[in-house]
């Protein structure tokens, strides 16, 4: 099983997105993937019609459970996608007020990392998606995960949110056995844009170590595939961004790029 | 009326506060049991540290500058040096983690380094300065560019050395490519008055900046 997560500490740089494409794309190729919102806005949770004002169970309860010292039960709150091969863990807004209430934090840390160890045979891909403020949440995804995938709108404020987060990963790595790997992936790049060209110009020069090859393109297929509530891969395998993603996933699978 | 004193809270430094966080969020605690009794009293971390520990880095995050990159480009053309009319080669050189294009013309040669016992520090330089080296009869001041440039960390693994201002500099490297022949519009030239004016601009498909010697040597001076 490989866990990665998606995360950036800049909002709209197109996380759920990512992670939605990502996960419709390993389904259809035939691997059992789940996906775990941890980000209370619930972007990903509403993407497929579940509410995270009002859902019962969520990933809200693994870190109660453990809080509460018992033994949390994954398997009970998973949810499916209506695409085959493709479930979910939603997050419920309740999931903000955890830096605030977490009294006693020892351990609090590694609740995603024992998820996914305890659905080890259940997967062969968990993907996490992140809230963008860094606490329990982020940490909890950054210490679970194979793989860290950075998301970065084409744009320069959206590379300072980049900074922020290779500053995040260098604390994170003094605390791993292994060195975090990741992969810097443009995103909303529209090549008739001079910010876009810019921008992707700076990632390259001075991310290239970490930097995918590609960019995944502004198309409104993929804002149409959100409101059908269908993974990108589902809705239009034959759109720019679905060739885009895909070229991605096969670069990740491959460990070419950000190892 | 008497006001209560107001007592000061010390705050630790924000680096120090988010290990220290992640070092209890991250203790390997053993596996949860529901049935098992907590007979140690356990010692509470109270809330309000732990907000405020996590908010201590979330504000030194949040008050960072957002440097504005919108001055990389002034809206003015760009102003090609003399040696970049015609065809021109350039040496792709890994210093750090990063990869830099150095005109031909602008080196006066390359020196291997065999290790740091060739240089001898000198106290109380920049720490860019990473010593002098006898070179061809006479000293040369060793730079560690990123340090310089403010990009990136110290360089450890240098290999070479390009002599640069007729043998009075050298900048360590980590390895060198085969030399490239390109022409002026192989290049996304630096338009003037870019911010970074130590490159000339970023040679297109290759994600590497083009160094600008001169503009570098005058830094050094």
């Amino acid at each position: 099983m490989k866990v990665w997560t998606i995360a950036n500490q800049k909002g709209g740089v197109g996380k759920t997105t990512t992670t939605v494409a990502l996960g419709g794309l390993l389904a259809a190729w035939g691997l059992r993937t789940l996906m775990i919102d941890v980000d209370p806005h619930g972007s990903l949770t509403s993407y497929f019609r579940y509410d995270p004002d009002s859902l019962d169970e969520s990933s809200y309860s693994l870190f109660r459970s453990v809080a509460e010292k018992k033994s949390p039960d994954p398997q009970s709150l998973i949810y499916q996608t209506g695409t085959e091969g493709l479930d979910l863990i939603p997050a419920a807004v309740a999931l903000a007020t955890l830096d605030r209430q977490s009294g006693r934090l020892e351990g609090m840390g590694l609740v995603l990392k024992r998820t996914a160890e305890a659905l080890q045979s259940e997967y062969d891909y968990v993907l996490i998606d992140c809230p963008p403020v860094l606490g329990i949440l982020l940490i909890n995804a950054l210490a679970a995960c194979d793989r860290l995938i950075i998301p970065v709108q084409t744009e320069f404020l959206a590379i300072k949110g980049l900074e922020r987060m290779k500053h995040t990963i260098e604390m994170i790595d003094k605390s791993r056995p292994s060195r975090l790997q990741y992969t810097v992936v443009p995103t909303f790049f529209d090549k008739r844009t001079r910010a876009s060209n810019d921008s992707l110009a700076i990632l390259r020069r001075n991310h290239a170590e970490h930097l995918w090859g590609g960019a995944v393109p502004i198309d409104t297929r993929l804002r149409e595939a959100s409101r059908a509530g269908l993974p990108p891969a589902m809705f239009d395998p034959s759109s720019r961004a679905v060739a885009s993603y895909t070229e991605l996933l096969e670069s990740l699978m491959q460990e070419k790029v950000g190892t | 009326m008497k006001s209560k004193p107001v007592v000061p809270i010390a705050l630790v430094e924000a680096d120090q506060a988010f290990s220290g966080l992640l070092d209890t969020l991250l203790a390997d605690v053993p596996e949860y049991d529901a049935t098992a009794e907590i007979t140690e009293p356990s010692i509470e971390v109270s809330p309000q540290i732990s907000e405020v520990l996590v908010e201590a880095e979330l504000n030194i995050v949040e008050l960072q500058p957002i440097q504005s990159t919108e001055t990389l480009v002034a809206e003015t053309s760009p102003v090609l040096p003399d040696w970049a009319k015609g065809e021109f080669k350039l040496l792709v050189v890994k210093m750090g983690e990063m990869r830099f294009a150095v005109p031909l013309v602008g080196l006066s040669s390359i020196a291997p380094l065999k290790g740091d016992d060739e240089l001898t520090s000198i106290p109380g330089q920049p720490a860019w300065h990473k010593g002098v080296m006898s070179y061809r009869d006479s000293n040369l001041v060793v730079v560690d560019l990123g340090v310089l440039l403010d990009t990136q960390e110290a360089e450890e693994e240098s290999t070479y050395i390009l002599v640069i201002d007729e043998g009075r500099y050298g900048l360590t490297c980590r390895s060198l490519e085969e030399p490239l022949t390109l022409s002026a519009s192989d290049i996304n030239w630096s338009k003037p008055g870019a911010r970074r004016d130590w490159m000339s601009g970023m040679l297109k498909d290759q994600m590497c900046a083009l160094l600008n010697i001169e503009k570098i040597t005058q830094r050094l001076k």
